[in-house]
C-alpha cells in the first residue's frame, strides 16, 4: 500500500482560536485545582522539565569528575551521592512519568473521542503526589543525599550507609503512587470511554502503547512500594527481613525491587514507542505496517516483561538454574520489540517522506534503540553478563535504550504535538539543528562507554585506571554537546509561544482525532461526540475530507 | 446501535441485585469454613496440613469474591481483571520461589 | 460524503437525555460512570493484591526456611482471639454486603443501619487486635524493640510443671533467634491490614453520615458498592492471614 497524498487547506490562513483550554479560565487556582487533563499535562510538562535539568546537572557533575582518572573533583562518597541522585531523579521523576503524564494525559481522551479521563480528580492527585515526591527527593538531596545508587541494594542500604535512604525511599514510594493512579486512570478510560465506533483496533497505536504501560504500572509498582517499606522498617527498627545475622535474605529485597524495576524499563519505553508509531505514519503519509502486530507486541512486552526480572541479579547469588530460566525468557522478550522496529521500517517503504524534526528524532530512536536493545540481548546471555555486568557496558546499554530510545521519543512527541498543545509551530531550522546536535552528542557520549565497559571499567566508580582516560574524555565531550542539544529546545520552544507561526488544526496533515479539532483544543475537546467510522492512519479518509475553512471557535 | 453500546451499556451489564438470602448462605458457609480450618489445624495430616488450610482459605476467598463482591454477576472485563491480578501475584510467588528452591538443589 | 466537522455543533451524534444530578459531565451515561467507577476500584484492588503479595512471599520464604521457629512462635498467638476476629470480620463483611443491597433497593434506614453495623464490627476487630498487640509488647515479642527470645529457650511453665502454652517445646538459642522473623511478618502483615481497616473505618464514618442524608438511596449506589469491594478485599486478606499466622502446626 503506497502513500496517499493529502492536501488540506493552506495553514497560513489559520487563526488562533479565541476560546481554548488555556484561556477559558484564569488565575493560579484554576490551574492548581483543574480537572482538565490538558492542563494537568501542562503542569506535568513544566515540573518534569525542571526535574530533568536537576538530573542533568547531576550528570554533568558525573562526567566532569570522570575527566580524570583520580577522584579529584569530589570525594568518592560524594560521587556516590551524585550518581545516585542522577539515577533516582532521572528514573522516577522523569523517565517513568514523562511521556504518559504529559502526552498520555493530554492525548488519550482526545484520541479515543472522550471529553476527559475517567477520573479527573485522581489525575490531579497524581500530579500532586508527583510534586510531593519531587519535593521529598529534593529535600533528600539538599540534606546530604543518598549514596546507595538508585537501586537501594541491600544490605548496603539497610546496614552500611548513614545517608538519607529513608527519605529517598519515601520519595520513590510517593512517586510510585502517582504512577499507579495515572495507569489506573488510563486503563479505565481506554476500556470505558471510547467514542461510538472507536473499537480497540481503530485506536491509534499510541493508545495501545499506553494501555500496555499502564498495566505494568498498576501491577508492578506496588511490589517496589512494599520493598521500600521493608527497607525503611529495616533501617529504622531493625526487623531483620534483609539482615543475614537475623536470618534474613538480602536477595529478597532485590527480587521485590527488580520485579517492578524491570517492567519499569518497559513503562519507560512503551509510551515513546507509541509516539514513534504516530510519527512514522504521519511523516510517511502511510498507515503503520502491521497495525495488529504492533498493537499485540505492546501487550506482549507488557506481559513478558514480568517474567525476566532476575536478569539484573545474575551475579548476586541466585541459583544458576533459575538464572538459566530467566536468561532464556529474556531472549523471548526481545522479540516483540524487534517486531516493532521492523514494522516501523516497513511503514516508510513506498511512503511519501518529509524530514521534519519529529521524524528526525524517530530515526534517532530506531537506530539507537536497536543498538541498545541488541546489547541488551548480549547482557541477557548469562555467560556474557558475568563479565559485562556492573561495568560501563551496562551503563551504555541502558542509556542507549532509555535516552537514545525513550528521550528521543519524548523529544519527537514534544515537537510533533507542540502545535496541538500551544497552537504555535516551533522554528523548524533550529529544531533540526538541535536534533542533529542531540544525536551527535549522544553517540559521542555513550558509544565510548561500550568500549570502556568491555575493557573492564567498573560503573559507579569515581576513580579508574589511567588507560581508560581517553575514552572518558571523549564521553564527557559528547555529554557537553548533548547538554547543548537539550538546552536548545528549551530556548526555541519558549520563543515559539509568542513568535511561532500559528499552527491551525492539522499542520502535519495527520490522521487521528486530535488533528481534527482546533489547536489548542477546547476544554471539552469536542463540541459533539465524534462517531468513528474509519481505521487509524486512514489517509484515504483524510484525503476525502471536504476542503473546509480552517475552523476555530469564536 | 451496537456502535454506541460501549458508552450506553457496556457489555449490556445487568443490574442484577443479589438477594440477602444468598449473602446469608455465604455468611454461614464462611463461618463454617472458619470452624473447619481451626479443627483441621489440630488434626495430624502431615504434609497436607498447610495444603488444607490454604485450600479452605482459597475457597472462602473465592466465595467472597464471587458473591459479596458480585464478580459472578459482573462483566467479563471485571472477571478478566480479577484473573489478571491473581495471575500476576502467582507469577511473583512462583518465579521468585524458582530461585530459592533451586539454590540448594537437593538439600531443601 | 460530507463528513462532520468536529468543531461545529451540527448533527448531534448521541441523543442527549436528561441525566441524574450525580452524573459527572465527562460521562455520556450514568451506566458508563458506574462501570468506570467499578473498574477503577477493581484496578486499585489489583495494586493492593500486589502490595500484600510481596509480604506474602516473604512469609512463604521464611516459613520454609525457619519452620521450627515459626511453629513455636505461632503458638504464642491466641487461637480463640484469632478465630473470634475472623468471625467478627466475616460478619462485618456480611453487613457490608447487606448495606450494598439496601442502597440498591433504596432503603435509607436499612443502609445506615448496616453501615453502622459494619463499622461496629470493624472497630471490634481492631479492639481485639489491640489486646493481642499489647500482649506481645508485654512478652517482649515486638521485633527490633527489646525483642526477647527468653520464652522460646525456656518456655513458661504452669505451677504443675506443664508448659503454659500447650505443646510448647524449648528451642535452641540460634533457632529461637529466628522467631523474630515470624513476629516481624506477623506485625508487618497484620499491621498493614489494620492500617487498611482504619482507613476503611474512617471512610465508613463519612459514608454513614452522607447515607443518612439520602445521598446513596436515589440510584447513586456506586460509592457504596465500590467501598464494599474495598472492604471485602481487606476481609479476604485476613481470611488468608488467619490460617497462615495462627494455625501453623497446632497438632502433635
Amino acid at each position: 500500500m503506497s502513500a496517499t497524498i493529502v492536501s488540506l487547506p493552506d495553514q497560513s490562513t489559520a487563526r488562533l482560536p479565541k476560546v481554548n483550554y488555556l484561556n477559558n479560565e484564569h488565575g493560579l487556582l484554576s490551574w492548581l485545582l483543574t480537572g482538565d487533563h490538558k492542563r494537568i499535562a501542562v503542569l506535568y510538562l513544566i515540573s518534569t522539565t525542571f526535574f530533568f535539568f536537576v538530573g542533568g546537572a547531576a550528570a554533568a557533575l558525573i562526567r566532569m569528575e570522570l575527566l580524570t582518572p583520580q577522584s579529584d573533583l569530589m570525594a568518592p562518597d560524594t560521587y556516590n551521592k551524585v550518581f545516585s541522585a542522577h539515577g533516582l531523579v532521572m528514573v522516577f521523576l522523569f523517565l517513568v512519568p514523562v511521556v504518559p503524564a504529559v502526552f498520555g494525559n493530554f492525548l488519550i481522551p482526545i484520541m479515543i473521542g472522550a471529553k476527559d479521563l475517567a477520573f479527573p480528580k485522581i489525575n490531579l492527585l497524581s500530579w500532586y503526589l508527583y510534586m510531593i515526591a519531587g519535593t521529598l527527593m529534593l529535600a533528600t538531596l539538599i540534606f546530604g543525599g543518598v549514596d546507595t545508587g538508585w537501586t537501594f541494594t541491600t544490605p548496603l542500604s539497610t546496614h552500611y550507609v548513614n545517608t538519607n535512604v529513608v527519605s529517598a525511599g519515601m520519595a520513590v514510594f510517593v512517586a510510585g503512587f502517582s504512577s499507579i493512579f495515572t495507569g489506573l486512570n488510563f486503563i479505565v478510560t481506554i476500556h470505558r470511554m471510547r467514542a461510538p465506533g472507536m473499537t480497540w483496533f481503530r485506536m491509534p497505536l499510541f493508545v495501545w502503547a499506553h494501555y500496555a504501560a499502564s498495566i505494568q504500572m498498576v501491577l508492578g509498582t506496588p511490589v517496589v512500594a512494599i520493598a521500600i517499606i521493608l527497607v525503611i522498617l529495616e533501617r529504622t527498627i531493625g526487623i531483620g527481613v534483609f539482615d543475614p545475622t537475623k536470618g534474613g535474605d538480602p536477595l529478597l529485597f532485590q527480587h521485590l525491587f527488580w520485579f517492578y524495576s524491570h517492567p519499569a524499563v518497559y513503562i519507560m519505553i512503551l509510551p515513546p514507542m507509541g509516539v514513534i508509531s504516530e510519527v512514522m505514519s504521519t511523516f510517511s503519509r502511510k498507515r503503520v505496517f502491521g497495525y495488529t502486530a504492533v498493537a499485540f507486541s505492546s501487550v506482549a512486552i507488557a506481559v513478558f516483561g514480568f517474567f525476566v526480572w532476575a536478569h539484573h541479579m545474575f551475579i548476586m547469588g541466585i541459583s544458576s538454574y533459575s538464572a538459566l530460566v530467566f536468561s532464556l525468557l529474556t531472549m523471548l522478550v526481545a522479540v516483540p520489540s524487534a517486531i516493532k522496529i521492523f514494522n516501523w521500517s516497513f511503514t516508510m517503504y513506498k511512503g511519501s517522506i518529509t524530514f521534519e524534526t519529529p521524524l528526525l528524532y524517530a530515526f534517532g530512536f530506531i537506530g539507537l534503540f536497536t543498538v541498545g536493545g541488541l546489547t541488551g540481548v548480549f547482557l541477557g546471555t548469562m555467560g556474557a553478563d558475568i563479565h559485562l555486568t556492573e561495568t560501563y557496558f551496562i551503563v551504555a546499554h541502558f542509556h542507549f535504550v532509555m535516552v537514545g530510545g525513550g528521550l528521543m521519543g519524548y523529544l519527537a512527541a514534544i515537537h510533533f504535538w507542540w502545535p496541538k498543545m500551544t497552537g504555535r509551530m516551533y522554528p523548524e531550522t533550529f529544531s533540526k539543528l538541535a536534533a542533529v546536535t542531540v544525536f551527535i552528542g549522544f553517540n559521542l557520549t555513550f558509544l565510548p562507554q561500550f568500549i570502556l565497559g568491555y575493557m573492564g571499567m567498573p560503573r559507579r566508580y569515581a576513580a579508574y585506571p589511567p588507560e581508560f582516560q581517553v575514552l572518558n574524555v571523549l564521553s564527557t565531550a559528547g555529554a557537553t554537546v548533548l547538554g547543548l542539544g537539550y538546552l536548545l529546545p528549551m530556548i526555541y520552544l519558549v520563543w515559539s509561544l509568542k513568535y511561532g507561526k500559528i499552527a491551525g488544526n492539522n499542520p502535519w496533515q495527520a490522521t487521528g482525532l486530535e488533528w481534527q479539532i482546533q489547536s489548542p483544543p477546547l476544554t471539552e475537546n469536542f463540541l459533539v461526540t465524534p462517531i468513528v467510522d474509519h481505521d487509524a492512519y486512514d489517509y484515504e479518509w483524510l484525503a476525502h475530507q471536504t476542503p473546509r475553512e480552517v475552523t476555530t471557535v469564536g | 446501535m451496537s456502535e454506541q453500546s460501549n458508552i450506553i451499556d457496556p457489555e449490556h451489564a445487568n443490574h442484577h441485585i443479589v438477594s440477602p438470602l444468598v449473602y446469608f448462605a455465604v455468611y454461614i458457609t464462611l463461618l463454617a469454613c472458619t470452624g473447619l480450618t481451626v479443627w483441621a489445624a489440630y488434626q495430624e495430616f502431615g504434609i497436607f496440613n498447610p495444603v488444607i488450610a490454604l485450600a479452605i482459605a482459597c475457597f472462602k476467598g473465592t466465595i467472597v469474591i464471587l458473591f459479596f463482591m458480585h464478580v459472578l454477576y459482573s462483566t467479563k472485563l471485571v472477571k478478566l481483571t480479577v484473573f489478571a491480578g491473581f495471575t500476576t501475584f502467582l507469577v511473583l510467588i512462583v518465579m521468585t520461589m524458582l530461585d530459592y528452591f533451586t539454590r540448594a538443589w537437593g538439600r531443601w | 460524503m460530507d463528513s462532520q466537522t468536529l468543531t461545529t455543533s451540527t448533527a448531534v451524534a448521541v441523543e442527549h437525555h436528561s441525566h441524574p444530578s450525580y452524573q459527572k459531565h465527562h460521562f455520556e451515561t450514568e451506566g458508563q460512570q458506574r462501570e468506570a467507577a467499578s473498574l477503577g476500584m477493581w484496578v486499585f484492588l489489583l495494586t493492593e493484591i500486589m502490595f500484600f503479595g510481596g509480604m506474602f512471599f516473604a512469609y512463604l520464604l521464611y516459613r520454609n526456611w525457619y519452620n521450627a521457629a515459626f511453629v513455636e512462635a505461632s503458638r504464642q498467638l491466641s487461637i480463640p482471639l484469632g478465630t473470634a476476629n475472623t468471625a467478627i470480620l466475616i460478619t462485618s463483611g456480611f453487613a457490608m454486603a447487606l448495606a450494598v443491597w439496601s442502597a440498591e433497593v433504596r432503603k435509607k434506614n436499612l443502609l445506615v443501619l448496616f453501615l453502622i453495623l459494619t463499622n461496629i464490627f470493624g472497630l471490634a476487630f481492631l479492639c481485639v487486635k489491640y489486646v493481642e498487640y499489647k500482649e506481645k509488647w508485654e512478652h517482649r515479642h515486638i521485633p527490633g524493640i527489646r525483642y526477647s527470645i527468653e520464652e522460646f529457650v525456656h518456655p513458661l511453665l504452669k505451677s504443675n510443671g506443664t508448659t503454659e502454652l500447650e505443646g510448647a517445646k524449648a528451642l535452641p538459642v540460634d533457632t529461637a533467634k529466628q522467631t523474630e522473623m515470624f513476629f516481624f511478618l506477623y506485625f508487618a502483615m497484620t499491621g498493614m491490614h489494620a492500617l487498611h481497616m482504619i482507613i476503611g473505618i474512617g471512610l465508613l464514618c463519612m459514608y454513614t453520615v452522607l447515607a443518612a442524608r439520602g445521598k446513596y438511596t436515589n440510584g447513586y449506589v456506586a460509592p457504596i458498592e465500590n467501598f464494599g469491594l474495598y472492604w471485602h478485599f481487606v476481609d479476604i486478606v485476613w481470611i488468608f492471614l488467619f490460617p497462615l499466622l495462627y494455625l501453623i502446626n497446632r497438632h502433635g
